[in-house]
């Protein structure tokens, strides 16, 4: 505890300190422009966009077309509507190689190029399974033994056959593909890469909280505060700076679908839910990639999660327990995680 | 003769609460205007407004321009407040004022024929909850895993207010809060305005609708973009002007029993959020009558005396009984004789039907609303929803032909194809909305169920569903 003249001097020099804090604060946002900012629903959640830049017209306009490519990709990769580029492919490949649009062959190469990462842990090919899951929980019940193994038959990433620059094809005849897992990590990356095409420096694209990139800062930071960790005792800030973070956990159900009781993550290898409470975030510069791995690292023990994060370089990872003890990995960007005041 | 009395009189009951419950729902959407300047009810096509009665200028030039003036009078002002001269189409009171305050403002009303109505403020304008904050400038990001979008409505507490039947009627309204420092200048998007009228029609909830000073100018000195916007506005108030919900009751096979509804405000919000339609039934109006139609009954508090007897007896009919888990083992004797146990879940049989124990309190209401809805099971659920998880439906019959009536309300902002099954097996679908006349709409039957897909609901519409099959 500091006391007599020298506690008078550091006063001083703290109400300098603070004086010149409020001086720049102030002196930042007096310059900076407002947020210009938007939301729009897509891919089964809602995207936020949110610009910093001296012309709210561009900002605006930047933000309109990233919003159009998120509504395109929507469009390009869900499993639900029978008119998607997808669900094209689904009908197709089984036939022999089909050729796709850019972004669909995109996704999926790097999807199965994650599967091959995982050993198959992350897999875009769980979709029958997931179908039986959901047909059993909306009947008010578990799939039984010989359900999940008629599903399992079908899942398997090494089926998938990419031929490029464009082509693909199926070599089994029940492959089916849901990109749920990875969509939204590479719809973020797509809508910031249109945010950067159209000079934007400062912005952040935000998939409904488990997706979120940005690029540059907000003012008077060096980067955008995102909030991990929720209310547990555990949760606090980090700050994006031209990075992206994913964020998933078990689901005890999937509403508006039938009661998905037991979760919507499945496991390849088990053929049922992942049973793990944990949150996981990853952090790194490949939106799509922290998506697919946020998602993979729920069904791993953590122990598993740091050896498959030791091969990847340039991506990090923060857990959180139901109880919320944090634990992190750093094979990247260093963290420094802090609590909120 | 008496025992032909005693079948007649709960019937008698049910017909008239019936009426009650569809009297109620008469979705009436109240403009309000706060500043000086007005456009001509010919140019607005609204003959209402409300207008502040402390806005002496708005009321003087609302009444001159020939509008029905409905009067907002704050209740710390009610001692100060007489009604002008002239002519005056209602008063909306606004915030708690005393009975005695209330009785006088009756009495300065009464000779007048005025009608005398209650502001609640406890609504939200309805949106999807984003997933940031900001303060002042500041935005903060909130991570989190996939989830589905999170709904600020109204659902809950219209169907709150309309079971509570207050004397003087409520009304509810709610304040434009801004995400970011550009939208308070900017104020609610016009599919803000679109999806409150909506959400207002189709849960019969009469609403007092705030404009936006900015489009409250634009309006008054005939600004393209307000003038475009209107136009929209206007054909979402004249779809809903004519409210057919009156003309039905609702239909619901849940039945909420608690005696103070506002308590278990989250565990109601969530059972509309799944689409599983309730009824709330006070404990006081508890009877076999009114739970003549229903399958499951949630007992939110402790009960006991004749609603007690009355529950007993609906489960013993084949109803299911849902209350705390300290509570159930009484309701069903021989104490004890558990049928089934799932986590914290018990379930007791009682005659033809069963007796659900739950976590006492709810603190899970997401988790309960899935519970119930497993509970009540394919068969027992009146509505399924595919591909819509931004969208609430609810839906109303008409008893004397059978015929359904489901309001549909998307809060996406953006029209989404939705996919319906409703119980029954019916011959004929028609579809309207705002932005289209009503058309008959192909559908399938499935296990006593209707199906059909709405191609493209932007806010709202509505599905007449007629011809049922035995």
């Amino acid at each position: 505890m500091p006391s007599g003249r020298r506690a008078v001097r550091l006063r001083t020099h703290a109400s300098a300190s603070v004086l010149l804090a409020v001086m720049i604060a102030t002196a930042v946002f007096a310059e900076s422009p407002a947020p210009v900012h938007a939301q729009r629903y897509a891919m089964g959640t809602m995207f936020d966009i949110v610009v910093y830049h001296e012309s709210p017209a561009e900002a605006a306009r930047a933000i309109e077309a990233a919003f159009a490519e998120v509504t395109r990709l929507d469009g390009v990769m869900s499993n639900f509507n029978p008119e998607s580029d997808l669900s094209a492919l689904v009908r197709q490949a089984r036939g022999g190689p089909v050729q796709v649009v850019p972004s669909l062959y995109e996704i999926i190469e790097r999807s199965t190029a994650v599967s091959r990462l995982t050993g198959g842990k992350f897999d875009v090919t769980i979709a029958p399974l997931v179908r039986v899951f959901k047909e059993a929980n909306a009947d008010g019940r578990q799939p039984d033994a010989a359900e999940i193994s008629a599903a399992r038959q079908c899942v398997g990433y090494a089926a998938i056959e990419t031929h490029p620059p464009d082509r693909i094809r199926f070599t089994s005849s029940c492959l089916d593909i849901d990109l749920g897992g990875i969509g939204k990590g590479y719809a973020v990356e797509r809508a910031l890469f249109v945010l950067k095409s159209a000079g934007i420096e400062d912005a952040v694209v935000n998939a409904g909280g488990s997706s979120i990139a940005a690029i540059g800062s907000q003012p008077g930071h060096s980067g955008w505060p995102v909030h991990v960790g929720g209310d547990t005792p555990s949760g606090r800030t980090i700050e994006l700076r031209n990075m992206s973070i994913a964020t998933s956990r078990q689901a005890s159900a999937m509403p508006g679908d039938g009661v998905f009781s037991s979760g919507e993550i499945l496991d390849p290898h088990l053929g049922t839910p992942a049973q793990s409470g944990t949150t996981v975030s990853i952090v790194a510069a490949d939106a799509t990639l922290a998506d697919a791995l946020s998602t993979t690292l729920v069904m791993l023990t953590i122990e598993e999660g740091r050896a498959l994060l030791a091969r990847v370089p340039g991506v990090s990872a923060l857990w959180f327990s139901p109880a919320g003890a944090l634990e992190w990995a750093h094979n990247g960007p260093a963290l420094q995680p802090r609590r909120q005041p | 003769m008496r025992t032909v009395r005693r079948t007649r009189l709960p019937a008698l009951i049910a017909c008239l609460a019936l009426l009650a419950a569809a009297s109620q729902a008469r979705a009436e959407v109240l403009i309000r205007w706060n500043t000086d300047h007005l456009p001509s009810p010919q140019t607005l096509g609204v003959a209402a407004l409300l207008v502040p009665a402390g806005n002496s200028t708005a009321v003087r030039e609302a009444r001159r321009l020939g509008y029905r003036v409905h009067l907002e009078v704050d209740a710390p002002s009610l001692g100060t407040f007489t009604p002008p001269p002239g002519s005056l189409a209602g008063v909306v009171l606004k915030g708690t004022a005393s009975p005695e305050g209330i009785a006088r403002l009756r009495r300065q009303l009464a000779p007048r024929d005025v009608a005398l109505r209650t502001l609640d403020d406890r609504g939200k304008w309805p949106h999807i909850r984003t997933n940031w904050v900001t303060r002042n400038k500041e935005v903060l990001q909130v991570a989190g895993r996939s989830a589905q979008p999170w709904i600020e409505n109204n659902a809950a507490l219209m169907r709150i207010i309309s079971a509570e039947r207050t004397d003087p009627p409520q009304m509810v309204t709610y304040a434009w809060s801004a995400l970011t420092v550009a939208d308070v200048d900017a104020g609610p998007a016009l599919e803000d305005y679109l999806v409150a009228i909506a959400e207002a029609g189709s849960f019969g909830g009469d609403l007092v609708l705030p404009l936006h000073e900015r489009l409250q100018a634009g309006l008054a000195v005939g600004a393209p973009q307000a003038r475009i916007e209107w136009e929209e506005i206007r054909r979402y108030l004249d779809f809903y002007a004519w409210a057919p919900i009156a003309r039905y009751s609702p239909r619901a096979n849940i039945a909420v029993v608690t005696a103070d509804p506002m308590r278990w405000f989250e565990v109601m919000n969530l059972l509309l959020r799944h689409n599983l339609p309730f009824e709330v039934i006070l404990p006081s109006q508890l009877s076999a009558a009114g739970l003549s139609a229903m399958a499951l009954a949630i007992v939110l508090d402790p009960i006991e005396g004749s609603p007690r007897e009355t529950l007993r007896d609906f489960a013993r009919a084949g109803g299911t009984v849902v209350l705390d888990a300290a509570r159930a083992p009484s309701f069903a004797p021989p104490p004890g004789s558990v049928q089934s146990e799932d986590g914290p879940q018990r379930v007791y049989p009682l005659g033809k039907g069963r007796v659900m124990g739950v976590l006492q309190g709810v603190p899970d209401p997401n988790a309960f609303a899935l519970e119930i809805r497993q509970a009540l099971g394919r068969e027992g659920r009146v509505i399924d929803i595919w591909n819509g998880i931004t969208v609430l439906t609810a839906a109303y019959e008409e008893s004397k032909t059978g015929s359904t009536l489901v309001t549909v309300l998307n809060y996406a902002h953006q029209p989404l194809p939705v996919q319906i099954r409703i119980r029954g097996t019916f011959t004929v679908v028609h579809y309207e909305s705002p932005e289209e006349p009503l058309a008959l709409i192909p559908h399938e039957h499935r296990n006593g169920d209707t199906e059909f897909v709405l191609p493209a609901l932007r806010a709202g519409g509505r599905v007449f569903l007629s011809g049922a099959l035995p």
